[in-house]
C-alpha cells in the first residue's frame, strides 16, 4: 500500500480526476450552451434562413449573450407557487444532467469512475429528470405547468422501457454493465461495432435513439413544452437563471443520450492501434468519442428541423404498440443469437455493415435527387 | 389490427422519415434566401426592387399638369393640392402640393390616373424620421406654372426624359407585360410600344399601329428571355404585378381604344405575359 509506486499512483489518479473535472467544466456546461447556437444555425439552414450570426464571429457568442440576458433578468416566483419546491426543481433537473458525467467514458483513461454498473447508473440517474420536471409542474400552481409536467412524466416513464430493452442486447453480448467494458468489447472498425452485430442490434440502436429523443423532450416528442398548446409547459412560470437551468439540462441531455448510444453501439472511443504514447492515444480516443457524439447530436437537431410534433395518443401508441414489442423481440432475438454465436458472427456483421453503407448511399442519392429537382444553387458553406 | 397493417405502419414510418430527412438535408446545402438588410449585401436593396415597387411617393413637378386627379383618387386624403387658374394665359398655377407620407398607405391609386406619370412611387422605403411633421413632403416652395402637354414630341431634353419615365409608369397600367420588352432602348427599329416621348400625354390612348404590333411580335421574344435570365426576380415580380392588374387593363382597353386595337393588344399581351391574364381582357369587355 505504501510501496515505492504509491505516490506515483496517487499523482496519476489525481491527474485523471482533475482532467475529468476540467473536461466536465470545459465541455459539459459550455456544450449545453453552445449547442443552442449550433442548433439555431442548423435549423435556420434547413429552413433556408441564415440564423443568428451577429454576436461574435458567425454569431458564435450568441449563447453567451443569451446566458447573460437570462442571468440579468429578475427571478420571479409566483405568489401562489409552492416556493421551496419551485426553487428546488431546477437544481434537481441540473443534478440529473451533471451526475451522468461521472461515468462518461471519454477515453480509455479519462473516466471519473468506471463503475461496474455504469450503464445502469446512467439510465437510473437520467430518469431523475422526471422528478424535477414533475416538481416544477406541480409547484408552479399553473395549469399549463401541471399538464406539461404530467405529460413529461408519462413520456419519460413510458420511454424508459423501450430504452432499457434496447440496452439489454449489448449487455447480453458482452456480459458487463461497465461503460469501459462495453467499449472494450468493440473495436475501431465499424463492422466490429455492436450496431452491426446482428439485425436485432440494428433495430435496437434505432429504438434507443428515438426513445432518447422522447426522454429528452426533443421534437417530435416535445409535448411537455408544446409551445402552441402549453405556453412553455412545466417551465411556464420560470424566469431568469432557473429557466436557463431547465434548458441547459435539456440540451446537455442530448449529449448524454448520444454518448450512451455511442458507447453501446458505435464503438465508443475506439481508435486504431498506432503505438503513440498514452497521452496522444487518449487524446485521439477523446476526439473519436466526441466526433461520434456530435454527429448524433447533429442528427437529433436535423430531426427536430424535419418532423412535426406527434399527438399525445400517437406518442403513447409509438411507445407501447411498437417500441415495447419490438424491444422484446430484439432482446429475445439477441439472446438466441448469442446462444448460437457466442463470439459473434463475422459474416452477419459484414452483411449488416454493407447494409448500413447501402442505406447511407441511398440516402445520399435521395438528397441529390431533391437538390437537383429544386434547381437551386448549391452552397456548402457551413456558416454565412 | 392485422400483422400486415402493423408492419405496413412501420415500413411507412421509416420510408417517410427517410424521405423527409433527405428533403431537409437538401435544404441544408442550399444557399439561404435571406437578404441581410441593411448590410452584407453587394447592392442597395432599393436597386434590387422592381420598377413598379410601391415605395415612398415622389412627384416630378416639371411635368405635373395640375389636373388634381391624384388628389381626387387618394382614398385617405394624404395629398393636399391647391391650384389657381390664370384667366388670361389659361395657365394653371400650382401653389401647394403636399403629400403626408405618414398617412399614405401605398395603394398606388394616385399614380394610376396621372396623365403624365408625374406622381409615382419610388423604390425608396426607408422613411424613418424624428417627427411626424417632417414626414409631410412639400414639393412646392413657391407657386409654379403647371406643365402643359404639347402636340408631338417634347422638345426639351430634360422634360422629355422625365416624361419618358412617367409614361412608362402610366403605360404599364394599360399594358401588362410592356415592361418586359425594353426594346425601345435596345432597338432603334419600329417602337414596339407607344411609350416613347413622341406620344402625346393625354388621357385617351392612341392605339398602336398593327405594323408596329407585328414588329413587336417579331422582336419581342429575344429581349424577354434575355431579361428573364439577367434579372429573374424583377421580371417575376413584374409579371405577378401585371397578373394582379389585368382586369383593370381589360377595362381600360375596352373603354379607351377601338375594339380591334384592344384585341390586337390583348393578343400581343397573351404572348408576353403568363397565360390566363391576357384573355380576361377581351372576354370580359363589353365590346
Amino acid at each position: 500500500m505504501f510501496g515505492a509506486n504509491a505516490s506515483h499512483e496517487w499523482a496519476v489518479a489525481t491527474a485523471i480526476v482533475v482532467a475529468c473535472v476540467l473536461v466536465l467544466f470545459v465541455i459539459a456546461v459550455p456544450f449545453a450552451s453552445i449547442v443552442t447556437w449550433v442548433e439555431r444555425r442548423v435549423w435556420a439552414r434547413i429552413q433556408s434562413r441564415v440564423g443568428p450570426n451577429r454576436v461574435g464571429p458567425n454569431g458564435f457568442l450568441q449563447w453567451l449573450a443569451d446566458g447573460i440576458k437570462h442571468v440579468c433578468k429578475e427571478d420571479v416566483i409566483p405568489d401562489e407557487a409552492d416556493a421551496p419546491l419551485f426553487k428546488f426543481a431546477p437544481y434537481l433537473v441540473v443534478l440529473a444532467f451533471i451526475l451522468p458525467w461521472a461515468v462518461m467514458p471519454f477515453s480509455s483513461e479519462l473516466i471519473l469512475a468506471d463503475l461496474n454498473i455504469g450503464i445502469l447508473y446512467m439510465t437510473a440517474i437520467t430518469a431523475l429528470t422526471v422528478v424535477g420536471v414533475l416538481m416544477a409542474g406541480w409547484s408552479s400552481n399553473n395549469k399549463w405547468s401541471l399538464i406539461g409536467g404530467i405529460r413529461s412524466a408519462a413520456q419519460i416513464i413510458s420511454y424508459e422501457i423501450p430504452a432499457g430493452l434496447s440496452i439489454f442486447p449489448v449487455v447480453l453480448m458482452t456480459g458487463t454493465l461497465s461503460m469501459q467494458g462495453l467499449i472494450r468489447a468493440q473495436a475501431w472498425e465499424p463492422y466490429h461495432w455492436f450496431i452491426f452485430a446482428n439485425p436485432f442490434c440494428f433495430a435496437a440502436a434505432i429504438i434507443l435513439f428515438v426513445s432518447s429523443l422522447a426522454e429528452n423532450n426533443r421534437t417530435p416528442f416535445d409535448l411537455p413544452e408544446a409551445e402552441s398548446e402549453l405556453v412553455a409547459g412545466f417551465a411556464t412560470e420560470y424566469s431568469s437563471m432557473r429557466y436557463l437551468f431547465f434548458f441547459m439540462a435539456e440540451w446537455g441531455n442530448m449529449f448524454i443520450a448520444a454518448a450512451i448510444i455511442v458507447t453501446l453501439y458505435l464503438g465508443g472511443w475506439q481508435v486504431p492501434h498506432l503505438g503513440f504514447n498514452l497521452a496522444v492515444i487518449n487524446l485521439l480516443q477523446f476526439i473519436s468519442f466526441l466526433v461520434k457524439v456530435l454527429v448524433l447530436v447533429f442528427v437529433s437537431m436535423w430531426i427536430r428541423g424535419t418532423l412535426p410534433r406527434v399527438r399525445i395518443d400517437q406518442m403513447m401508441s409509438i411507445c407501447w404498440k411498437y417500441f415495447v414489442p419490438l424491444g422484446f423481440i430484439n432482446m429475445i432475438g439477441t439472446a438466441i443469437w448469442v446462444a448460437f454465436f457466442p463470439h459473434g458472427n463475422r459474416l452477419m456483421a459484414m452483411v449488416m455493415f454493407a447494409l448500413g453503407i447501402a442505406i447511407v448511399a441511398a440516402f445520399g442519392w435521395r438528397v441529390a435527387y431533391f437538390t437537383r429537382r429544386s434547381r437551386m444553387e448549391l452552397y456548402f458553406h457551413p456558416t454565412i | 389490427m392485422g400483422a400486415a397493417v402493423y408492419f405496413q405502419h412501420i415500413k411507412e414510418a421509416l420510408a417517410t422519415i427517410f424521405d423527409g430527412m433527405a428533403v431537409t438535408a437538401s435544404h441544408m446545402i442550399r444557399k439561404p434566401y435571406t437578404i441581410q438588410y441593411p448590410d452584407r449585401i453587394p447592392v442597395r436593396v432599393q436597386d434590387t426592387l422592381p420598377f413598379r415597387y410601391r415605395g415612398i411617393l415622389d412627384v416630378d413637378l416639371e411635368i405635373c399638369t395640375g389636373c388634381l386627379a391624384c388628389d381626387r383618387a387618394c382614398p385617405i386624403d394624404c395629398i393636399a393640392m391647391a391650384i389657381e387658374k390664370n384667366a388670361q394665359t389659361r395657365e394653371i398655377i400650382i401653389s401647394q402640393f403636399d403629400i403626408d407620407i405618414a398617412k399614405c398607405m401605398y395603394c398606388g391609386l394616385c399614380s394610376e390616373p396621372c396623365p403624365t406619370g408625374a406622381i409615382h412611387h419610388t423604390t425608396e422605403f426607408e422613411g424613418a424620421d424624428y417627427s411626424l411633421e417632417s414626414l409631410i413632403r412639400r414639393f412646392i416652395a413657391e407657386p409654379v406654372v403647371a406643365y402643359k402637354p404639347k402636340k408631338g414630341p417634347e422638345p426639351e431634353p430634360d422634360l422629355a426624359r422625365l416624361l419618358e419615365r412617367g409614361m412608362k409608369y402610366v403605360d404599364e397600367w394599360a399594358q401588362p407585360g410592356a415592361d418586359k420588352a425594353p426594346a425601345s432602348a435596345a432597338k432603334p427599329a419600329p417602337a414596339p410600344k407607344p411609350a416613347t416621348p413622341a406620344r402625346t400625354p393625354a388621357t385617351t390612348r392612341t392605339p398602336a399601329k398593327p405594323a408596329a404590333v407585328a414588329a413587336a411580335k417579331a422582336t419581342d421574344p429575344a429581349p424577354v428571355t434575355e431579361k428573364r435570365e439577367v434579372a429573374e426576380n424583377t421580371a417575376d415580380a413584374a409579371s405577378a404585378e401585371t397578373a394582379i392588374n389585368s382586369p383593370a387593363v381589360g377595362e381600360r382597353n375596352a373603354s379607351n381604344a377601338p375594339p380591334s386595337a384592344a384585341k390586337e393588344d390583348a393578343g400581343k399581351n397573351g404572348e408576353e405575359s403568363n397565360e390566363g391574364t391576357a384573355p380576361s381582357g377581351p372576354k370580359n369587355s363589353p365590346s
